[in-house]
C-alpha cells in the first residue's frame, strides 16, 4: 500500500494490535482487517507452512483501536463494585480427616473462618490442599470430622450449602462452544444471579474485548479469569480458591485481589489454597503436614 | 426443579452448535442398519422377517454411543463440580441432562428410523408400531444410559466399561421394543408389548435420575 506509515520491518507481516493498553497480553489479539487471529503475533505463515489468507499488506490502522476505551483507568480494570454486605457467618471444621485412594490424606485437621475473614492454605504439595476444599465444598467427604456453617452441619443440605459458596479450582469449567459472555450468563442463570452481574463480573477482570469469544480460543490464563469471574456472578458468601495466580499475569492478580478485598469487605469469607503469595497479606494461614499429618493453625 | 430450566438450555444450546455429534449417532444407524441388508441379502423375505429387529438394535447400539458422553465431558472440566454446588439438586441436573440426551438423540433417532425400516423392506403395518414403540422405549435408553453414564464416570475405558454395563439392561426394552413391530407385521393386534414397555418407562423415570443423582456425588469425590 504506498503512503503506508509503518515501518518497513513490518511489511508484509500481521500487525496485532496489543489492546491499547501497553500490557501486551490483554485484549484479543486483532488482526487490523478486523479478524481474530489466535495465533503468536509476527506471523505470516501459519503451522504447517499455509500462507494466512488474509490479506498480508498493512493496512491503515484504525486510530480508535490504538486508544484505550473512554472513562477507564489505565489498568483497564473497573472500580470494585459496591454489593450490599452478606449477614455474619462462621464455617468451621472440626477434626477432619479425608481419604483419597485408600490413603489418608488429611488428619484431624481443624479450622475457623468468620465473615470478612481469610484463611490461606499453606502446604507442599499433595498435601491435601485440594482435597480439603473439596471437603470444604461438600464434593468431597470426610471419613471423621464435621464441617459446620453457623453451627449447622453442612451434610444435612448439601445443594444449600453449595449455593452460597463458589469454587475456582484448577479445572476453570469453560465451555468452548460458548462466548465467555454466555458461559457466565448459564452461572448466573443457575444462580438466580442478575444479568448486571455478569457484566460487573466481565469488566472486573478485564474481559470485555473476549466477551464474544468462544472459549476455545481463550489462553489458559484468560480462562482462569473467567472462572475467577464466575465467582463475582455466583454472589457467593464463601469463595474456595485452588491456587488461583498460577496462571495469571500482574495485572489479572491485581484484580483478583482487589476483588477479594472487596469481598471481604462485604463480609464474605475467603479460603485460599497458595504458595506464599501476598495475595492476601495478613491473612491466617493453616499450614498442612504431609510429615506430621496434622494441621496447625497459626496467627 | 431448581436449575432444571438453565442445565436443559445450556445442553441444548451446545448440541446444536456442535451438530457432528448428533450426525455421527443417525449416520451409524443409518449405515449400521445397511449393513444387515447387504450382509443377509436382498431377499426381501428375509430381510422383512428380521427388519424389526435390526432398527430395533441398531437404535440402541447408536444411542449406546452418545451416552458415553452424556456426563464424561462435564466431568473433565469442571462443570460438574460446578454445578454440583450451584444449589441445583443432583436429581434436576440428572433429569436435565437425560432428557435433552434424549432430545439430542432419540429423537433424531425416531425420526430417521422409518426411512431405515424402508431400507430393509419393512412390510407398511409395522411403521406405526415401530415409532409407538420407539417412542416409548429410547427415553427408557437414556434414563438407564444416564445410570451408566454416572457410575462410569473417571473410569478409563468407560465406553466399553458401559457398553458391559447397560447392554444387559436393554434387553427387556429390545424384547417388548421388537415384538410389538412384529406382532403388528405377523397381524396380531396386542397392545400387551406396548404395556410393558409403558411400565418400563414409568419404572426407569422413577428409580433411574435417583440412582445417577448418587452415582454423580461419587464421581465427583
Amino acid at each position: 500500500m504506498p503512503g503506508t506509515r509503518f515501518p518497513p520491518h513490518l511489511a508484509g507481516n500481521l500487525i496485532l494490535e496489543s489492546g491499547g493498553d501497553g500490557l501486551g497480553s490483554f485484549g484479543p489479539r486483532r488482526c487490523l482487517s478486523g479478524r481474530y487471529f489466535p495465533y503468536r503475533t509476527d506471523m505470516s505463515v501459519l503451522p504447517g507452512g499455509r500462507r494466512h489468507p488474509l490479506p498480508l499488506q498493512p493496512q491503515r490502522p484504525d486510530r480508535r483501536t490504538f486508544l484505550p476505551p473512554r472513562g477507564r483507568s489505565s489498568l483497564l480494570y473497573g472500580p470494585p463494585m459496591a454489593e450490599p454486605p452478606f449477614t455474619t457467618a462462621v464455617f468451621s471444621g472440626a477434626g477432619l480427616s479425608c481419604r483419597r485412594g485408600g490413603r489418608l490424606v488429611l488428619s484431624d485437621v481443624s479450622f475457623r473462618v468468620a465473615a470478612g475473614e481469610a484463611l490461606v492454605l499453606r502446604g507442599p504439595n499433595g498435601s491435601g490442599k485440594t482435597t480439603l476444599l473439596r471437603l470444604m465444598a461438600g464434593l468431597a467427604r470426610a471419613v471423621a470430622g464435621r464441617l459446620t456453617w453457623n453451627g449447622a452441619d453442612i451434610a444435612e443440605d448439601l445443594p444449600v450449602h453449595g449455593a452460597r459458596l463458589g469454587f475456582a479450582s484448577h479445572l476453570d469449567a469453560v465451555k468452548p462452544a460458548q462466548s465467555v459472555r454466555e458461559n457466565l450468563q448459564f452461572w448466573a442463570e443457575l444462580r438466580n444471579a442478575p444479568a448486571s452481574s455478569v457484566d460487573a463480573a466481565i469488566s472486573a477482570y478485564a474481559l470485555d474485548r473476549l466477551a464474544e469469544l468462544p472459549g476455545r480460543v481463550l489462553s489458559a490464563g484468560q480462562r482462569h479469569r473467567v472462572a475467577l469471574a464466575r465467582l463475582l456472578v455466583s454472589g457467593a458468601q464463601l469463595w474456595l480458591l485452588d491456587e488461583p495466580v498460577n496462571t495469571l499475569d500482574d495485572a489479572a492478580q491485581l484484580a483478583l485481589k482487589t476483588a477479594l478485598q472487596s469481598h471481604l469487605q462485604r463480609g464474605g469469607l475467603v479460603v485460599l489454597a497458595s504458595h506464599g503469595e501476598t495475595l492476601l497479606p495478613g491473612a491466617a494461614s493453616l499450614t498442612l503436614d504431609p510429615a506430621r499429618m496434622n494441621g496447625r493453625a497459626a496467627a | 426443579m431448581n436449575g432444571f430450566a438453565a442445565i436443559l438450555k445450556r445442553d441444548l444450546t451446545l448440541a446444536l452448535r456442535s451438530q457432528g455429534d448428533v450426525m455421527t449417532i443417525i449416520a451409524f444407524f443409518a449405515a449400521a442398519a445397511t449393513m444387515f441388508a447387504f450382509g443377509v441379502g436382498a431377499e426381501a423375505n428375509v430381510q422383512a422377517r428380521i427388519s424389526a429387529g435390526v432398527v430395533w438394535t441398531t437404535a440402541l447400539l447408536a444411542a449406546l454411543l452418545s451416552l458415553e458422553r452424556m456426563f464424561a465431558m462435564d466431568h473433565e472440566d469442571g462443570t460438574l463440580d460446578q454445578l454440583l454446588i450451584s444449589g441445583a439438586e443432583p436429581m434436576a441436573i440428572v433429569l436435565a441432562k437425560t432428557l435433552s440426551h434424549w432430545l439430542t438423540t432419540g429423537v433424531p433417532l425416531l425420526i430417521v428410523a422409518p426411512a431405515v425400516a424402508l431400507a430393509l423392506q419393512m412390510p407398511a403395518l409395522g411403521y406405526v408400531p415401530l415409532l409407538i414403540s420407539l417412542a416409548l422405549g429410547t427415553p427408557v435408553l437414556s434414563l438407564l444410559g444416564a445410570v451408566g453414564a454416572a457410575i462410569v464416570l473417571g473410569a478409563r475405558r468407560g465406553g466399553v466399561l458401559l457398553s458391559l454395563l447397560l447392554l444387559p439392561l436393554y434387553v427387556p426394552v429390545l424384547i417388548f421394543g421388537a415384538a410389538a413391530v412384529e406382532a403388528a407385521i405377523i397381524g396380531i393386534e396386542s397392545s400387551a408389548p406396548y404395556s410393558v414397555l409403558g411400565g418400563l418407562l414409568v419404572l426407569a423415570v422413577t428409580l433411574c435420575p435417583w440412582a445417577a443423582s448418587i452415582a454423580l456425588r461419587q464421581a465427583a469425590e
